[in-house]
């Protein structure tokens, strides 16, 4: 049981195709996040957000994550832009470790400079961006990986590179940090799920009902009342909400129930994001949601694509297929 | 016994590392029970990094309309005591969610703000609330003589700094909104208000928009006390007007 154990911690990275894909997921919500709100800037995170400043003295974030708060006018865009800049960089995987530790930071700092602006979305972000940093999440789709495969710097056997940290401490790093994602994830879920059961409103299938009649979380709300009139919907969207989050968890131990699971939470986090406006939360749940999605699952659906555009149906590779690019970096 | 390698070490260290890191996050991500109180003291290290609060609706969802207003005082042309209308502020960055796939940031404010704000008052008892929401227009109070009037009124230490943290803020949030909308006044006082109105209720959710909004609990407004003008610095004060030239 425990050299098993050791043996899935030290030998192989798991993974890692979830991993690119929530890299590039986080990457893009960073950049367009900041892109969007560009116009406000000022106001949202700049200068015009200093009146909160006695607030966030009392929140008891480190000093050096107050450089927004020193920073006005064109130092503010300028380090803005390459919060933009860095996210950028950590989609494409340019530098991968580099630009998500670099992300991590900016976007930390920018987070802290205004204490009610954050949300939910904003929190497992940044838990996720820190534990990234013990991952190889460049290892696929990356500006780094066509890099490593062109320069032919990959040793086929073994997974590791001369002068950099041995394949066994790499690969127990990132599995360690691919736990504490998962767990993170599943924790958000089952906290809530607690939180909700102890509620009438939730037992009685009508909770989801009061938020989409808020002109703050219901954006369509003059638009959509007919739907939101529906007690069969909200019934449906009260229970489904509960019971997905209740049982996420034991969902995930097997792969036709994980399916399941991953099709119904990114269903909901969809519908969450269009109707109650906070897109930004729900999609970095998505995002963090796609490491539950096995290497194998990515592996044969590329190979379904890749055959797809060629116009021929290939065969599946084994869910077997191992990677043997590992790379330590 | 085999000798311990570095390898085995570094895994040994790192599993336990992480494995009471997994503990403390389950601890503090469930509601509250006996186990993670317990063990409040060795979870304190999550916050404000790692905190754990995934209600996400829950237990109770949100089932109201709340915003916050500001209003000036000033002297007219003929040195009498006027007012403003309220501004509401709420209302300004709303816009940046109405109709919107993908919302502003700065949309939720003073949504966020307004609990808070009312939590602090809400703590206190009637002789400090009224201390705190019975300063006049004509005089009000400087922060220092409002500091010693509640502690005059028996607050306590820790629940007079939350409550003049907030207050400084949302009043010079206000003074930079009044400047904005109505620069040519010289103000002598500001205050804000909380209104507050309960969503449609289940059972009236079918009518027709007249009966829905006839069905509506009655709009409350909790008004604070009057307080000397608190401008931020001229960055700020541009940025909240430039703020609200775009989306009032």
């Amino acid at each position: 049981m425990i050299a098993r154990a050791m043996g899935w911690l030290t030998d192989e990275k798991h993974s890692t195709y979830g991993l690119s894909v929530t890299r590039m997921i986080l990457g893009f919500i960073v950049a367009s996040q900041l892109i969007v709100n560009w116009p406000d800037r000022h106001y949202t995170w700049g200068d015009g957000s200093r009146w909160t400043d006695e607030v966030l003295s009392s929140r008891g974030w480190p000093s050096f994550l107050g450089m927004f708060t020193q920073l006005g006018g064109v130092a503010f865009d300028l380090a803005y832009l390459a919060t933009i800049g860095f996210g950028v960089l950590m989609m494409l995987g340019l530098y991968t470790r580099a630009s998500s530790f670099m992300t991590l930071l900016l976007w930390v700092s920018l987070y802290v400079s205004n204490p009610f602006v954050g949300s939910g979305g904003d929190a497992i972000l940044r838990m996720v961006l820190l534990y990234m940093c013990l991952t190889d999440s460049g290892r696929h789709w990356s500006l780094d990986a066509r890099r490593r495969s062109r320069r032919e710097q990959v040793r086929l056997s073994t997974g590791s590179r001369a002068g950099v940290v041995p394949a066994w401490m790499s690969n127990t790093l990132h599995n360690l940090g691919i736990i504490l994602i998962v767990h993170q994830v599943v924790m958000v879920y089952l906290g809530s799920s607690f939180w909700k059961v102890q509620s009438p409103v939730w037992k009685d299938g009508t909770a989801v009902y009061y938020p989409l009649q808020t002109d703050a979380y219901s954006p369509w709300h003059d638009v959509l009342q007919p739907l939101y009139a529906n007690a069969t919907l909200i019934a449906g969207a009260t229970y489904a909400a509960v019971l997905v989050q209740m049982f996420f968890p034991v969902l995930l131990l097997y792969r036709p129930t994980r399916f399941l699971a991953l099709i119904a939470v990114t269903g909901m986090h969809l519908g969450i994001g269009l109707l109650m406006g906070i897109m930004y939360f729900s999609l970095v749940m998505i995002a963090v949601d796609m490491i539950l999605v096995s290497d194998g699952s990515w592996e044969r659906a590329q190979a379904w694509l890749r055959a797809r555009r060629r116009g021929v149906v290939a065969d599946p590779p084994p869910t077997t297929t191992r990677d043997l690019r590992h790379i330590s970096s | 016994m085999p000798r311990p390698t570095l390898r085995s070490c570094f895994i040994a260290v790192a599993v336990a590392i992480v494995g009471l890191h997994l503990a403390a996050v389950t601890l503090a991500a469930l509601p509250p029970n006996r186990y993670s109180d317990a063990a409040r003291g060795q979870t304190a290290y999550l916050n404000p990094y790692f905190t754990q609060n995934w209600r996400l609706f829950a237990p109770s969802p949100i089932a109201e309309d709340r915003s916050l207003r500001f209003q000036g005082a000033y002297l007219d042309a003929d040195g009498r005591p006027a007012r403003t209308p309220w501004v509401d502020w709420t209302a300004v960055e709303l816009d940046l969610v109405r109709h919107r796939v993908v919302g502003g940031r700065a949309g939720y404010v003073t949504n966020k703000l307004v609990p808070s704000l009312r939590s602090r008052t809400s703590a206190m008892d009637t002789g400090q609330q009224l201390v705190v929401t019975g300063a006049p227009q004509a005089d009000p109070p400087s922060w220092d003589a409002l500091t010693r009037a509640l502690r005059s009124a028996g607050t306590p230490a820790a629940s007079l700094r939350g409550f003049l943290r907030y207050e400084r803020a949302a009043t010079q949030l206000g003074t930079d909104v009044l400047q904005s909308r109505f620069p040519q006044l010289d103000l002598t006082a500001v205050r804000y208000s909380v209104r507050r109105q309960g969503v449609v209720p289940y059972a009236a959710r079918g009518g027709s928009q007249a009966e829905r909004d006839a069905a509506r609990p009655a709009t409350t407004d909790d008004v604070g006390g009057w307080r000397r003008p608190t401008p931020g610095s001229s960055a700020e004060r541009t940025a909240v007007r430039g703020f609200d030239r775009r989306h009032r």
